[in-house]
C-alpha cells in the first residue's frame, strides 16, 4: 500500500514538470507538489529532465483524452451531475472546472486517508486552493478535519477503495446523491487492486447509480515483453500490479466493464488517443521536444488505454 | 608530467568506476590527441566487429565484450551513442576512452547524435556527471572528445559505418572527408531550423531513413554494405534495402524497459559477416542505482 501511495508523488511531480514546460495549463498543481529539480545548464536553459519528452507527451494525451470524456459527460448532463474521482491523489480538476464554469453539482475525491490528509493540509494552507472552495460553498460553514473535507460543491473522502460499503457510507455522509447522473473516474487505480476487488468496486458503482458513466485509465497489452519488464521493474519498487491480468488487451478491458454491470464499453490505446489530438496541439508539442525516438514513445503509448462505459445512457 | 597509467585506467573503468577528475581530464586530452590523427572516414581492416548504440548500459557493454571478445583480442568499431539514458553513461564512456587510449588501433569510436552538448543536457549524461563529480567539468572534458570523434569508418574500402544514416546532400565519401568535423553538432529540431552542415546530416534526429538513398550511395561509392545504428531494433539487427544496409543495435532491454535483444556484427572479412546476439544481463549481475525514476505512469 505504501508503494501505491507513493505513486501519487510520482504522478504529481511529473505533471507539474509537464505543465511548467508548457504541455498544458494547470495553475493549481504547483500548490500540491514540489518542483522537479531545476538546473540551469551552461549553454542552454533547460530544466532537468527526469522524464523524457515522449513520456510527457503520453501524459498530455492522457490528460486531454480523459478531460474530453469528462467534459462530454458534463455537457450531456448540463452539469446536473456528480463526479467521483477515485484515487484522485493531488488532482486539480475541481479547480480547473470551476475556472471554466463547468462544475458538476458536486465533485467528490476519494483516496487513502494519508493522501487525503496531505491534500487537505495543502488546501487549508494555500488560499488559491481554499478560496475557490469557499466561493462555491453555500450554507453552513465548511466541514473540515484532518481526514475529510465537505463543502456544497467539493468533497474529499479518505477511504480504501477495496471496501465499497465503507466507501458508500462515507460518500453518503457527504451528501452523495445516487439519483444524480454520476461519472466515476479512475486513473491508474484499479490495476493496484486484485481483479476481484476492482470487480467489486465496478459492480458497486453500476448497482448504486441508476444513471452513470465510468472512465478507467491504466495499462493494456501487458502480456508482451515490455509488459513483463514493467511488472518486474515496478515490483522492484514494491509496487505490485495486482490487477494486471485484466490489462491483457483492449478486449479484456471492455469485458471487465461489461461483466460488472456496465454497458456500451469502449477501450482505445493511447496511440489512438494521440491521433485524435487537435493537430494544432500536436504541432505545438512536437515543437517542444526532440521526438527523436518514436519507437520508445509508441511502445509506451501502446501499453496504456482509456476505457469508458455507461449505464442507462438513454438518460445521458 | 608523469606518463598516463593507462593500465590503471582500464582496470578502474572495467569495474564500473569513474576516474578522479584530474585523471579523466588527462585521459580525455590524450584521446583528443589520438583522434586528431584520424580521418573523418577512418579506414579500418577486417577482422572487426561493429557495434551500435550503448547508451550508458555499462553491464550490458560488458556482456557485449563477453559475446564478441575482449579488446585487444577482438577489434571493434562502436558507432556512437555511448551516453545518455542508461545509468552509467560516465563509466561506459570512461571505459571506452581507456580502451581507446591503451589500444588505439583496436577500437574505433564514431560520433553519435547523443555525443552532443545539447542532447546530453536533456537525456542524462550531463546530470550524471554533475551527480558523480559535483560539477560540470567532467562533462566539459567529455564533450571536447565528442567534438573530435570521427564521423565514419570504412572497412576494407567496402563497408561504411556511420551512426545515423545518410543525408540526400552526401553523394560521395570524399564529401565526408573534406568537412571540418571538430565542432558541436549544430542545433536541430523537427522543425528543421538552421539547416546543419551536410556532414552532420549523417547524424540525423529522425530515425526513419528515406528510400532509395542507400542503394544509390552504395553504388556510387563501390560499397558492399552500410552499417548504421541509431534506431531501436527489437531483434538486435535488421537488414534493409536489398541487404545493402544493416542497422545494428547494441543496447539490450533498452532503457531497462523495451525488452529487446541486442547484437554486434562480426566481419571476418568483407564477405563473411555474422551477427551475434546477446541479452541484457540479469538483475543479479548488475548494480542498480538506488534513486532511479520509473518511466511508467503510476
Amino acid at each position: 500500500d505504501e508503494a501505491v501511495r507513493g505513486t501519487c508523488e510520482d504522478a504529481s511531480v511529473c505533471k507539474r514538470f509537464a505543465v511548467s514546460v508548457g504541455y498544458w495549463k494547470d495553475p493549481y498543481i504547483q500548490y500540491f507538489v514540489r518542483q522537479a529539480k531545476e538546473r540551469k545548464a551552461p549553454e542552454i536553459n533547460r530544466g532537468k529532465l527526469e522524464w523524457d519528452w515522449g513520456h510527457l507527451t503520453c501524459y498530455y494525451a492522457r490528460v486531454h483524452g480523459v478531460s474530453y470524456l469528462i467534459k462530454a459527460f458534463l455537457e450531456r448532463t448540463e452539469c446536473n451531475c456528480q463526479i467521483v474521482n477515485l484515487g484522485a491523489g493531488m488532482d486539480t480538476l475541481f479547480w480547473r472546472l470551476k475556472d471554466e464554469n463547468l462544475l458538476p453539482r458536486k465533485y467528490f475525491e476519494v483516496d487513502f486517508p494519508m493522501i487525503v490528509a496531505r491534500k487537505i493540509h495543502n488546501i487549508k494552507s494555500k488560499p488559491p486552493l481554499s478560496k475557490p472552495i469557499m466561493e462555491s460553498h453555500s450554507g453552513d460553514s465548511l466541514l473540515i478535519d484532518s481526514h475529510s473535507l465537505d463543502s456544497s460543491r467539493y468533497s474529499i473522502v479518505g477511504a480504501d477503495l477495496r471496501f465499497s460499503s465503507d466507501l458508500e457510507e462515507k460518500l453518503k455522509k457527504h451528501s452523495l446523491d445516487v439519483h444524480l447522473p454520476t461519472l466515476l473516474v479512475a486513473e491508474c487505480v484499479l490495476v493496484y487492486m486484485t481483479p476481484q476487488q476492482s470487480a467489486n468496486l465496478l459492480k458497486w458503482a453500476a448497482s448504486t447509480f441508476p444513471v452513470a458513466m465510468v472512465i478507467n485509465y491504466e495499462q493494456v497489452n501487458m502480456r508482451d515483453r515490455f509488459g513483463q519488464i514493467m511488472i518486474e521493474n515496478l515490483q522492484r519498487r514494491q509496487c505490485n500490479l495486482a490487477g494486471v491480468e485484466l490489462c491483457t488487451s483492449l478486449q479484456s478491458q471492455r469485458e471487465r466493464l461489461l461483466e460488472n454491470g456496465w454497458e456500451n464499453a469502449h477501450a482505445i490505446d493511447m496511440m489512438k488517443v494521440y491521433s485524435f489530438l487537435p493537430q494544432a496541439d500536436v504541432k505545438r508539442i512536437e515543437a517542444l521536444e526532440f521526438l527523436d525516438e518514436k519507437e520508445l514513445f509508441e511502445q509506451l503509448m501502446q501499453h496504456y488505454c482509456i476505457c469508458w462505459a455507461s449505464k442507462d445512457s438513454s438518460n445521458l | 608530467m608523469a606518463p598516463l597509467d593507462l593500465d590503471k585506467y582500464v582496470e578502474i573503468a572495467r569495474l564500473c568506476k569513474y576516474l578522479p577528475e584530474n585523471d579523466l581530464k588527462r585521459l580525455c586530452d590524450y584521446v583528443c590527441d589520438l583522434l586528431l590523427e584520424e580521418s573523418n572516414v577512418q579506414p579500418v581492416s577486417t577482422p572487426v566487429t561493429v557495434c551500435g548504440d550503448i547508451h550508458g548500459q555499462f553491464y550490458d557493454l560488458c556482456e557485449l565484450f563477453r559475446t564478441g571478445g575482449q579488446v585487444p583480442d577482438t577489434n571493434y568499431i562502436f558507432m556512437g551513442d555511448f551516453v545518455d539514458r542508461g545509468y552509467y553513461s560516465l563509466e561506459t564512456f570512461t571505459y571506452l576512452l581507456a580502451l581507446k587510449a591503451k589500444w588505439p588501433d583496436r577500437i574505433t569510436l564514431l560520433r553519435g547524435n547523443h555525443e552532443s552538448r545539447q542532447i546530453t543536457q536533456v537525456y542524462g549524461f550531463y546530470d550524471e556527471c554533475q551527480t558523480k563529480y559535483g560539477n560540470a567539468n567532467a562533462w566539459r572534458y567529455c564533450t571536447k572528445v565528442f567534438d573530435m570523434l570521427t564521423i565514419a569508418a570504412l572497412i576494407d574500402e567496402q563497408i561504411l559505418c556511420v551512426h545515423g544514416g545518410l543525408s540526400p546532400d552526401i553523394k560521395t565519401l570524399d564529401q565526408i572527408r573534406t568537412i571540418e568535423r571538430n565542432q558541436e553538432i549544430p542545433g536541430f529540431s523537427l522543425l528543421g531550423s538552421p539547416k546543419p552542415p551536410a556532414v552532420f546530416s549523417l547524424l540525423p534526429c529522425r530515425s526513419r531513413l528515406t528510400f532509395p538513398l542507400p542503394l544509390q550511395f552504395v553504388h556510387i561509392n563501390n560499397l558492399k554494405l552500410i552499417c548504421r545504428a541509431h534506431q531501436l531494433v527489437h531483434e538486435g539487427y535488421k537488414f534493409m534495402f536489398d541487404e545493402k544496409l544493416v542497422t545494428v543495435w547494441s543496447a539490450p532491454n533498452y532503457c531497462y524497459r523495451c525488452g529487446n535483444i541486442a547484437s554486434i556484427m562480426v566481419f571476418k572479412d568483407v564477405n563473411t559477416r555474422e551477427p551475434k546476439l546477446f541479452r541484457a544481463v540479469p538483475d543479479s549481475e548488475r548494480v542498480i542505482p538506488p534513486r532511479t525514476t520509473t518511466p511508467y505512469f503510476l
